[in-house]
């Protein structure tokens, strides 16, 4: 078969059937994305709206006072939850970069992850407060299946990094990606879960069972 | 597309009867419509939303071929191709040679209802491809060798008890007896899946939109299925229907504000990805290759037709969850891997009329699905078109062709309208018991009738019509 064959007859059968009822393409008709009053523009309601809508989808969240204090709240998050205080970073994790010397009982391991049963500490590019979601984007030092096949993700998320939702998402994201989009762009909020299996949802389908936000100051 | 829609009687007889499928809809009676409405509460302006979810959908539709020719463009810039598809075994060839091409084993596929319509699994399996479904209840019906009952919920129908009986039958795990815990059950699904992400050759997943401007295709799922699909096989493949194309991420977000609300009742689907393209200079994962299958199948066709509208819908499923025949009956009734409202009006569309006739019947003509669909289609008005259609094909039945002649005449002639509404109240009162205060309940009709009361008792008529009423109210004064 011919794809250009194809291709023509579709459009010119969509063609047939749009003139009828449109009689030119018109100007742009959309405004630019909507605008649900969701959130106040004061930094602490982001935050707070942030995180109070990843807990609405079972994420946990933390706040940090700087960059030194990610080691010690990781090392102390997976003693709670009873996990190896062990976990791949992937990424850049914070701008700048992480002592992980901090935290002398946590193992940073560098070997391919396991199946299934390993903990993944990630940054993100940017929180939604709008739907409490981390935006993760693929990238030549991040390779994102990693936060997919994590048993537990870790999310690091500089709180100027905190947006009011998809439009102001779109306004960074059009700047910084000018040059084109990441092959890859992540929403995610709180851990996967099945309601196939019945009600209430079960966690941790196919992806991590346990998504854990770290929310630091600069 | 294939459908068992002019068996539409008997498969309702037999849903009826199926004690598990009656407790999920139950559930779904239950459950949904709470959710969904709880979710529009905590919205400022939840009209506002689905207005402008409206006009991001009508703009689609009227500058398809445009937007469609942008989006390629893109595609082709981010290292991807486009391949269109006139036919649904237009679109199962293409992706077949495709896998070939790249001498592909085996397959994971996310959910996609187009990849249901063009019947993807059957060529691909025929094609000797090993394919396997990983969005869970797809999974279990592709075990059961079944067909989705739900959009979104595919294995709606099945217990949990009978999900583990499949897998103890499908998983050659020894053990005493089927596993019973849905814990249990998950933790084994996702270790057998997990096996088949990490060895796939090819990712095939459908797409919630296309987003013209940057050539980006929008996938969203809550168990992240797709995501796994969609980054570590060496190929990806996605298949979904031309109308899916939209202007902009911008419009996307429009769209995502109404979708999850909608159709799970939450403010977001747990992953929402934008891919745009293939494994990047320097990227040292994703996939290599990314195709985009655009499958018309009489999409095309719906656009010059009074049906227009209905290309706006973006399966969000709430017309399904608030139907009172849907919830009654499920989506096997149907036939069709469309079923509910939109799939009443979406099968006769693509799998032609005179098969699929009973489906635009199956519908009270409430209206709660039109008053719920964050898109704005008209689903009585198209619902009644149909019925419109089918009655100048003369595909109604003689018997139902001859009582709609009688309305007719009925309507036409007050005298008669009163005589004969007259003598059935008395009739059918007569064939009442007293129920609670004055109510009077029909709890067994003779017949032709007895269908009505075989699953339900119906409140009896008022022996006092409206019209006698009126009347009174007004002094003599004709209504």
């Amino acid at each position: 078969m011919n794809n250009k064959i194809a291709r023509d007859e579709i459009m010119t059968a969509i063609r047939s059937g749009s003139a009828s009822q449109v009689a030119q393409a018109g100007p742009e008709l959309v405004p630019a994305g909507g605008s649900e009053k969701l959130c106040g523009n004061d930094r602490e309601t982001l935050i707070n709206d942030f995180q109070r809508y990843a807990a609405q989808e079972a994420a946990t969240s933390e706040r940090l006072a700087g960059v030194n204090d990610i080691p010690p709240a990781i090392a102390r998050y997976l003693q709670q939850q009873e996990l190896p205080l062990q976990v791949i970073a992937a990424g850049e994790i914070f701008p700048g970069g992480v002592d992980w010397s901090l935290a002398a009982e946590l193992e940073i391991i560098n070997r391919p992850i396991r199946p299934d049963g390993d903990t993944v500490v990630t940054g993100c590019y940017a929180g939604l407060a709008e739907a409490g979601a981390v935006v993760t984007v693929s990238s030549a030092s991040f390779a994102n299946e990693l936060q997919f096949l994590a048993a537990t993700h870790i999310v690091v998320v500089p709180v100027e990094r905190i947006l009011a939702g998809y439009d102001e998402l779109w306004l960074v994201a059009s700047k910084e990606f000018a040059a084109g989009m990441p092959r890859s762009m992540n929403w995610i909020v709180g851990p996967s879960r099945t309601a196939d299996l019945g009600v209430p949802s079960k966690l941790g389908a196919h992806g991590p069972a346990r998504v854990h936000l770290l929310v630091v100051a600069r | 597309m294939r459908t068992t829609s002019k068996h539409f009687r008997a498969q309702v007889t037999e849903a009826l009867g199926n004690e598990t499928l009656q407790a999920s809809l139950e559930g779904v009676r239950r459950v949904m419509p709470k959710i969904r409405a709880a979710a529009v509460d905590q919205c400022d302006d939840f009209a506002g939303l689905c207005a402008q979810a409206e006009e991001v959908r009508q703009h689609s539709i009227d500058h398809l071929d445009q937007l469609l020719e942008t989006f390629e463009q893109q595609v082709v810039a981010a290292g991807g191709l486009v391949h269109w598809a006139r036919t649904g075994e237009e679109a199962t060839q293409i992706i077949a040679d495709l896998c070939a091409s790249v001498d592909c084993r085996s397959i994971i596929k996310s959910k996609s209802m187009v990849s249901e319509e063009i019947e993807l699994n059957i060529a691909l399996e025929s094609a000797g491809y090993e394919v396997t479904e990983t969005d869970l209840g797809e999974y279990i019906i592709q075990l059961r060798g079944e067909k989705p009952s739900h959009i979104l919920a595919p294995s709606l129908h099945v217990s949990l008890a009978e999900v583990g009986e499949t897998f103890d039958a499908k998983h050659g795990i020894e053990r005493d007896v089927p596993p019973t815990d849905a814990d249990e059950m998950l933790l084994e699904a996702r270790g057998v899946l997990r096996e088949k992400f990490l060895s796939a050759d090819v990712g095939i997943t459908g797409a919630n939109f296309l987003v013209a401007e940057t050539g980006g295709v929008v996938v969203v799922t809550n168990e992240g299925n797709a995501d796994l699909g969609m980054s570590l096989p060496d190929t990806h493949i996605v298949v979904t229907g031309i109308e899916k194309v939209i202007r902009s991420l911008a419009d996307a977000g429009v769209l995502l504000r109404v979708l999850a609300r909608s159709a799970i009742g939450e403010r977001l689907s747990n992953y929402t990805t934008f891919i745009h393209g293939a494994r990047q200079d320097g990227e040292i994962s994703g996939p290599r290759e990314f195709h985009v299958v655009l499958v018309d199948n009489g999409r095309s066709q719906l656009l010059g037709s009074g049906f227009r509208d209905m290309l706006r819908c973006i399966r969000c499923s709430a017309c399904l969850n608030h139907c009172p025949v849907y919830t009654a009956v499920g989506g096997h009734a149907y036939g069709s891997v469309y079923s509910g409202p939109m799939g009443a009006i979406l099968t006769p569309a693509f799998a032609g009329l005179p098969g699929t006739v009973h489906l635009p019947n199956a519908s009270t003509l409430c209206g709660c699905c039109e008053s719920i669909c964050p898109v704005g289609i008209p689903l009585v008005k198209l619902l009644r078109h149909w019925r419109e259609v089918s009655h100048t094909q003369s595909l109604p039945t003689a018997g139902e062709r001859f009582m709609l002649g009688c309305w007719r005449l009925a309507n036409r002639w007050p005298f008669i309208y009163r005589l004969v509404t007259t003598l059935g109240v008395t009739l059918v009162r007569s064939l009442s018991v007293a129920g609670d205060g004055r109510q009077r309940w029909l709890k067994r009709l003779p017949f032709f009738a007895a269908a009505w009361t075989q699953h339900r008792d119906i409140p009896a008529p008022v022996s006092n019509s409206f019209q006698n009423q009126w009347r009174q109210a007004k002094g003599g004064r004709k209504p």
